[in-house]
This record gives C-alpha cells, sequence and structure tokens, in this order.
C-alpha cells in the first residue's frame, strides 16, 4: 500500500499519464479532471498551497469561557463585588498591565504575550447576544446577525469561493463532527479524531496480505497497484480506476471522487502522521493531544489552509473554581508547547492560530459557585504574524453598563474574522461574511 | 397529469425501487410479494395507512410532563443550593435518556411499521419543518409535533401547516412565542416563506414584516405546553400579505400563504428530490398543477409521483446517496438483525451526520451529494463493520475531560455519548448470517455472491469487482462465518452500496 503521490491531482496525473499510453482513459476520470481543472480556474483567488501557504487554526474553548476571570480586571471593585466567591487573587494574576492580568496558569499565554507573539483582543461578541449554547456556537460559526440563519459556517465560504479543486483536506478538524463552521456548498474539508480510525479499518487482526479485508477493499474500490515508486507512469493504475461513465453532477460521479478523495487522504494523513515527529513535549490531556497531531500534520508537510480543534469543559455553572483552574492551565501549556513546536519545525510564520467561545459569562457569580452564560469574552489570535499586544476595549463592568447583568461587546467577532479572512486566507472579507466589517488588524 | 408506468415495466426492480424510496428497502422475499400486487395495488398499500391503526407502544415522553414539572419546581424552591443542583442536573439527566427513548423508538418503528411511507414521510416532514431539541429542549413537546407529522402528514398541506406552525415546538424554535404585538418577531415568518412554504423570490420584506404582526398573540405554557391564544398581545390591525389586505389571523395568512402557486411549486419540488431525487422540471410542474387541483393534498400528489413512468426512470432508479436514517434501518432490515441500541444509533447517525430530532439548523438537512464527505464515507465503511461483525472500531479514544461538570455544549456531550456509545457497541453481536443465507450458499461462492448482492444492492457490481470478492469467498473450500461476514461488510464498503 505504498503511496507516493500527495494530491488528489498528483494521483490523477499520474495515471493518466500512465494510462494515456495502453488504456483509452476512463471518462468518469477525464471529467474528474476536466472538473479539477476548471474549478480551479473559477477559484476567486489562486491558492497557494505547499510549504510556504499560511495556515490558519481556529480553536473553540466549548462550553462558554469565563472571560472575566480569563482576564482579569485585578483593580476593578465591580470585578470583586459581583464575584465574592470566585474572584481570581490579584496578587496572583500574571500582570499584562496596572489593571489587567492573566489567569495565575496561563503562564504558557503570558510567556506568547511577552514574546510579542499573541493579540489579545478584549470585549468581543455580537449585538443582541443569544445566550444557548447551540444558537451562539451557530452564530459564531457561519458570521451571522443573530436574528438571521445562515447555512454555511465562515470558512466553508472560504472553501467555496477560494479552494475549489483543492484536495479534501483543505480543511482539517480534529474531533468526530464536522463543525458548523466547515459546512459549504460544496462540501470539503474531513474530519478525524484519529488517523487509525481515519480510514478503513480492516476487519481482520492481521492486515496486510493479499486476502485481508483492507486489500480486498483496495481492489472493490480501485485503488490497488498504486505507483510503487515514486516514477511511476506504470500503465497499470489505470484500468483498476476503469468506471462507468457517468454524467456530470451524478450522485455516482461524486461518490466515486469522494472515495477516491478518502482513501488518499486517509493514506496521506496516516503516513503523515506516523512519520512527523513532535520536537517538544506537550502536557498530558486531550486538548494537547490534539494540537500535537496537528502540529505533526503542519510539519509533515499537509497542504491544508484550515485545522479547528475544540477544548470541552467550559460550561461551569457549578464549582467553577478547580474545573476552571485546570482548563486554564491546559490551555495555556498546550498551547505553548504547540507554538514551541511550530517554532522549531520552522512553520510559526505561517501559521494564524485563533481561539473563541460561544460567549463569556455572567459578571455576577450563581449560588451554585459557579457562573450562568453570558455574552462578551477576550480572545487571543497569535502566531507568527501577529503583532502581539493589546487590542479593543475591556467591557465596563459597572452595573449601569451592563445589559441584563453581561458585558457589552466593544469589538463584533467579524471585525477579528474579517481581518485573519484579509491577511493570513488573502480573500475579501465582504464577500465571505457577506457584509463590509472593518478588518481588526492585529498583524504586523 | 404524469404519465403512469405501463404494468409492463413493472417488475422486481421497479417493486423494490418503490419500497426503497417510499419506505425503508425490503429484503427480497417482501420486495416479492409487493411485485406480486401488480403496481397499482403495490402503490396503494404503500399509500393507504391500515384503518384502524394496529396498536403500538409508545415512548415514555408521550406522557404529559406538566404536574411532575410543577412539583419539580416546587421541590427546587425549597431545596439548599447543593440539593437544587443534584435536583437540575438529574432533572436533565431524565430529559436526555427520554429523548433518547424516543429517538430510539421512532427508529425502531421505521423498522417495523405496518406503514413504512408513514414514517419515511414524518422524516421528510421533520427535514422540511426543521425543528431541534436543542432549542426546544422538551422531548414531550418534539413528540408532540412528531405525531402531526405522522397523522397529518398525507393530508392537505395548508392542514398541516397550520397544525405545526401552532404547535409549542414551533413556536419556541422559532421565537413564535415571543411575537408580541408591541414587539413583532419576525424569524417564523421569514422562514414560513423563505423555508416551508415558497422560496427565495416569491415575497417581499414587507410581506415578512406584515405577517410577522398576524402571528402575534400565542403562548406556551409553561407547564403542560398547552399553547393560548392571547387577544391582548395580538395585532388585530390590517395587513397587506402578498397581494391581500386584511386584518389577518395566523390561521387566515398561513391559508393566503399555502395558496400562492409558489407554494405548490416549493413542496412538489422537495417531494420529488425527497422521493425520487435527480431533477425533473416537468414532472414537478405536473405534480404542481394536481397540487393545485386537489388543495394540496399530499396523499394525491405520492400516489402520482410513485405511479408515474418519470419516478422508474434508469436515472432516477439506484441514483439517490441514501441519508444516513436510510442508510441505518435499511441495513438493519437487509440484515434482518436487531437494531443496535439507541445510544449507539444516535452516536452512529450524528457521525454520519444527521441525527434526528437534532437537525443541524431550521435549513434542515441538505441531503444528496451533502450527506458524503470523506471523514463520513469512511465511517460509514467502518459502521458496517459493526453492524455486520459486531466489531466496535470507534473505541472512545481518551476519557471526557469534563466528567464532574455539567457540560451540555456540543463538545462535552459528544464525549459523553461517544464513551456511552462505545461501551455499548463493545457488546454487540453480529448478523444471524443463518437467516440470511443458506447452507447450500455458503458451500458455493458464486450463489453466495448472487445473494448478497440481489439483496444489498440495486445494480449488480461491475464484472472487475465480482471477481474479486468470488476469488476472497473462493479461499477456502466452504465459506467460513468470518469470511461470509467480511465479504458482506466489504459489499457494503462500496459506492454502490450507498446508493438506492
Amino acid at each position: 500500500m505504498s503511496l507516493n503521490f500527495n494530491t488528489r491531482r498528483d494521483f490523477l496525473r499520474t495515471t493518466l499519464l500512465g494510462g494515456a499510453i495502453g488504456y483509452s482513459i476512463p471518462a468518469f476520470l477525464l471529467e474528474t479532471m476536466n472538473q479539477l481543472q476548471a474549478e480551479t480556474l473559477h477559484s476567486a483567488t489562486a491558492v497557494s498551497t505547499g510549504k510556504d501557504a499560511p495556515i490558519l487554526v481556529v480553536i473553540q474553548l466549548a462550553g462558554g469561557n469565563d472571560g472575566l476571570n480569563t482576564v482579569v480586571p485585578y483593580t476593578n471593585d465591580f470585578y470583586f463585588n459581583a464575584r465574592p466567591g470566585l474572584k481570581v487573587d490579584p496578587l496572583q494574576v500574571l500582570k499584562i498591565n496596572d489593571t489587567l492580568g492573566f489567569h495565575p496558569n496561563l503562564t504558557g499565554l503570558q510567556k506568547l504575550y511577552g514574546a510579542g507573539n499573541l493579540a489579545l483582543v478584549q470585549g468581543v461578541g455580537y449585538p443582541n447576544p443569544n445566550r444557548s449554547h447551540f444558537r451562539s456556537t451557530e452564530i459564531w460559526h457561519t458570521g451571522s446577525d443573530s436574528d438571521r440563519n445562515e447555512k454555511y459556517g465562515w470558512i466553508g465560504k472560504y472553501f467555496d469561493s477560494c479552494c475549489q479543486g483543492e484536495d479534501p483536506t483543505v480543511g482539517i478538524n480534529i474531533g468526530q463532527q464536522s463543525p458548523q463552521a466547515f459546512s459549504a456548498k460544496k462540501p470539503t474539508g474531513v474530519s478525524l479524531s484519529n488517523p487509525e480510525t481515519y480510514r478503513f479499518v480492516s476487519s481482520d487482526r492481521d492486515s496486510g496480505g493479499e486476502n485481508s479485508t483492507e486489500s480486498v477493499f483496495r481492489q472493490l474500490n480501485q485503488m490497488d497497484h498504486t505507483p510503487d515508486n515514486s516514477d511511476s507512469n506504470s500503465g497499470q493504475t489505470i484500468q483498476m480506476i476503469g468506471g462507468n461513465t457517468h454524467f456530470e453532477g451524478s450522485p455516482v460521479d461524486f461518490l466515486e471522487r469522494t472515495s477516491l478523495d478518502a482513501q488518499v487522504s486517509s493514506d496521506q494523513i496516516l503516513i503523515v502522521a506516523r512519520k512527523s515527529k513532535n520536537s517538544v513535549d506537550y502536557p498530558k490531556n486531550a486538548f494537547a493531544n490534539e494540537l500535537k497531531l496537528i502540529a505533526r500534520l503542519i510539519g509533515g508537510g499537509m497542504s491544508t489552509r484550515v485545522y479547528y480543534t475544540s477544548q470541552g469543559g467550559y460550561d461551569t455553572h457549578t464549582n467553577q473554581i478547580n474545573s476552571h483552574n485546570r482548563l486554564m492551565s491546559e490551555l495555556g501549556d498546550s498551547l505553548f508547547s504547540f507554538c514551541e513546536d511550530l517554532k522549531q519545525q520552522g512553520n510559526f510564520g505561517r501559521v494564524t492560530i485563533l481561539t473563541f467561545s460561544e460567549f463569556g459569562r455572567r459578571v455576577a457569580q450563581n449560588a451554585n459557585g459557579g457562573t450562568d452564560h453570558g455574552a462578551a469574552a477576550p480572545l487571543y489570535v497569535m502566531g507568527g504574524q501577529v503583532k502581539g499586544g493589546l487590542y479593543g476595549k475591556y467591557p465596563s463592568l459597572a452595573p449601569q453598563d451592563l445589559h441584563d447583568g453581561d458585558l457589552v461587546h466593544q469589538v463584533d467577532f467579524r471585525e477579528v474574522y474579517a481581518g485573519i479572512l484579509e491577511k493570513t486566507l488573502k480573500v475579501s472579507s465582504n464577500e465571505i461574511l457577506g457584509k463590509t466589517f472593518t478588518p481588526l488588524n492585529v498583524f504586523g | 397529469m404524469l404519465k403512469p408506468l405501463p404494468e409492463s415495466q413493472w417488475t422486481l426492480q421497479t417493486a423494490r425501487h418503490l419500497i426503497a424510496r417510499a419506505g425503508f428497502d425490503a429484503p427480497p422475499e417482501q420486495v416479492e410479494s409487493l411485485y406480486s400486487l401488480g403496481l397499482t395495488k403495490a402503490v396503494d398499500s404503500l399509500i393507504q395507512f391500515q384503518t384502524p391503526p394496529p396498536p403500538r407502544s409508545l415512548p415514555k415522553c408521550a406522557e404529559v410532563e406538566g404536574e411532575n414539572q410543577r412539583e419539580f419546581l416546587k421541590k427546587l424552591k425549597s431545596a439548599s443550593p447543593d440539593e437544587r443542583e443534584r435536583l437540575k442536573k438529574e432533572a436533565r439527566r431524565e430529559m436526555i435518556l427520554k429523548l433518547q427513548e424516543f429517538q430510539g423508538w421512532w427508529l425502531q418503528r421505521m423498522i417495523e411499521t405496518p406503514d413504512p411511507l408513514q414514517e419515511k414521510l414524518a422524516l421528510f416532514w421533520h427535514g422540511h419543518f426543521a425543528t431541534s431539541f436543542e432549542k426546544v429542549k422538551s422531548p414531550h413537546l418534539m413528540w408532540t409535533q412528531n405525531e402531526i407529522f405522522r397523522n397529518q402528514g398525507m393530508g392537505k398541506f395548508s392542514d398541516l401547516l397550520t397544525s405545526v406552525s401552532l404547535d409549542p415546538a414551533m413556536l419556541i424554535y422559532l421565537d413564535g412565542n415571543e411575537n408580541q404585538a408591541e414587539h413583532p418577531n419576525e424569524n417564523f415568518a421569514r422562514e414560513v416563506m423563505e423555508l416551508f412554504c415558497l422560496g427565495e423570490g416569491h415575497y417581499s420584506e414587507k410581506d415578512i414584516q406584515e405577517s410577522a404582526r398576524a402571528f402575534t398573540g400565542w403562548k406556551v405554557r409553561k407547564f403542560n405546553g398547552r399553547v393560548d391564544f392571547l387577544s391582548s398581545h395580538f395585532d388585530s390591525g390590517s395587513k397587506t400579505i402578498l397581494g391581500k389586505t386584511a386584518p389577518f389571523t395566523a390561521k387566515e395568512a398561513l391559508q393566503q400563504i399555502a395558496a400562492q402557486p409558489a407554494c405548490a411549486d416549493w413542496i412538489c419540488n422537495k417531494l420529488w428530490n425527497f422521493f425520487a431525487s435527480m431533477p425533473d422540471s416537468q414532472a414537478v410542474a405536473e405534480l404542481s398543477q394536481l397540487f393545485q387541483k386537489n388543495g394540496g393534498e399530499i396523499r394525491s400528489i405520492l400516489k402520482a409521483l410513485f405511479t408515474s413512468e418519470a419516478f422508474y426512470s434508469a436515472n432516477v432508479i439506484d441514483h439517490q446517496i441514501k441519508s444516513p436514517v436510510h442508510w441505518l434501518i435499511s441495513t438493519v432490515r437487509l440484515l434482518e438483525r436487531d437494531l443496535p441500541p439507541p445510544i449507539v444509533c444516535i452516536n452512529l447517525l450524528t457521525q454520519l451526520g444527521q441525527t434526528p430530532l437534532r437537525p443541524p439548523n431550521v435549513k434542515g438537512w441538505d441531503g444528496g451529494i451533502a450527506w458524503i464527505t470523506t471523514a463520513n464515507l469512511l465511517n460509514r465503511y467502518n459502521y458496517a463493520s459493526l453492524l455486520v461483525e459486531g466489531v466496535n472500531i470507534f473505541k472512545p479514544s481518551s476519557p471526557p475531560p469534563t466528567m464532574e461538570m455539567q457540560d451540555d455544549s456540543a463538545a462535552g456531550r459528544q464525549n459523553k455519548l461517544d464513551k456511552l456509545s462505545g461501551r455499548l457497541a463493545n457488546h454487540l453481536s453480529p448478523v444471524p448470517l443463518e437467516k440470511i443465507i443458506s447452507a447450500e450458499e455458503m458451500k458455493k461462492p458464486d450463489l453466495f455472491l448472487a445473494n448478497i448482492q440481489k439483496r444489498f444492492l440495486v445494480q449488480p457490481l461491475k464484472p472487475k469487482e465480482q471477481e474479486t470478492l468470488q476469488s476472497y469467498l473462493s479461499q477456502q473450500k466452504n465459506i467460513d462465518k468470518t469470511t461470509a461476514l467480511h465479504a458482506i461488510r466489504l459489499l457494503m464498503s462500496t459506492t454502490q452500496y450507498q446508493l438506492t
């Protein structure tokens, strides 16, 4: 099962060249090839892939992170009054300036901030905030106004307009379910939690061998006898691909194409993930494991433009302190290791990392030592291109300035998206967001 | 009027196509008995539901929760903070369990109902009037809506529209509940035109604003889920909706919307897409005329659709990508195995991209090619192993990090679901092979292969693929059980098996 082509197009090119010699080219393949080329031409922007293309990593802190205890206004009396049992000790905060400090466990983020790699955007939210996890996540993922139901995700719309004809691995979500942010007219992007299960998993114990289910599966799906050396123009491949002729846009055609994509990408991801190594130590937790995998995929040379993952557990309605403390150290330490790893690889300069949460939490603590769903909160943008520092404005905590007990947003999250779309992904943000937002420029 | 299929073209293949699309597919014997009825009677047997309906068990959430809830709130009031938290947690757990039981109930019903079209159509309406438990947050209210789809799905569209629109689940989901004369909320008004009835381009922003006023005054009672009309919150003034001016009530506004020719087109197009899939504007236009002539009676539309020649054309048969629900239910029916426990099914369906009662948004599921991504195609191949061999390939990778907390975010829920479903899936049994393969077929690879192709595929594999499987089956003198199960799983791990 050796494999040398890196992309679907390499594969098609190889097999087409090989096949043209002795066999007639199956129509479905020719159509696929033509379509790929047409799609590439139609893309709004020519996308550069490969070693030097920019990469976006989006991380959702799922459940609603308590922004107030993440970036603490440690001299603000309103804060102490609202959080008698939950306040972070002002002596322990990691000072950013005279009024703000990171949560004591965010040493990792403090280091990144100190190195000028972290932009801290304060008071991010949107008008008429919705306090349902489901709905607010949907709003963040689609970039819609809170009173509109939008179907496609902001990343999906980027895929639709800029990445047609690219490999499906142009977007990789680490997790089982594809995030709505990836939802697109032409679905692309893959979701996997483990490269070992993102593939046809053999039914028999010992895979390999001519009669293993995996080998039969490859034959059935016309993927056997893939070229076995880098300069393979061997003509045998094409006969395996021979399929029926289907008219353009038929579901059969689509399925065959996706099946091909699935195998090429799963082989590729597995090989890259097995071969590529992390060069620094990471903390031991599920979130760090996901970042480790992303670092390996980046280091291994995947042409992926957007990675997506999430850290769960932020819905701290009860006994918040211990769990939030743990989440903060997991977040800060894992992200720090991730950035170090990318720096060692020499890839940090082309990676931009965005963290967000569907909402912050209520200013006042509740009766159960926790906090309920709120509104605006800070977010981070990190990376080699980022100009570190504070952006936006910390929302006022004065009771008369709150809206239903919640912080009022100072920066619309779509301004942050717009900045990233324009600067990192190099695409017109109007086109993707369907509306004009002033891009927030956190880049140097 | 759509041209009917000539009786001469009524074959085992067309009969199979009918039961696959109007229901959830069927093993060969059932296809044969449907075929023996002839086209007209076969279609009648599907569109005429059994009367009186045979007795059925109901999910727990069919009961009204009213009094329990009132008592629960009383208890909550007098409890200490810690106790209160425990009570709430317990209540939430109970609610999720009830929802799961209901989801499992529905899937089971799809498998064993004598009226498969009733459930297939309920699934269609559920996707059309997409409403999610995520926001409604009551299994009981999701159930009452589901029963509307089941009981009124074949009737007049305008009646169905009215029932669904003024039912608690929809009032909650699209904020009708918040829509008052003083502060009109346009959420429902917009979607009823854009998604439920007309489609973009057939109404104006003004129509939305005006009809939102007609939908004011409806309120869901918190405890018993009863809906009240509060005339004090209703805007009784004159409104202009789609060219007609009157002091519209909600029901009148819905009638006005449903009476538009664009509504007939919209609904017939969606029905055609769901049941036939491949675009056919001529067929849709003729169905739309019938819709307008028959006052939008769905039963007559479906009768015309299922008897039409167009529905049985070569580019319709075997050209639909199975939805995840169809994939699961038809697989279980064809394997003649038990449905796995509800939580395993729900996790599987979530991985494949369609969780009943939790559609992704008000637009429902896109369907068609959108069902297929590289990731969930591989998931289908691997879940085939679970259903056929009882082998659980998705072992949860790490323990959920958030067990000590209530984490009702999607990620937190998915973690728990993975873990539980993984545990249960480990105890799933393989397919009862002797039910579907004879002893004779276990001895002869060519007979075995012919059997499983006939049962699982609409069209046979290509010769090359047949050869591959044949040689896999011919390794030993007799086909052993393991090889047989592997071969079935392999057959299901093809692009062909994703089609119906």
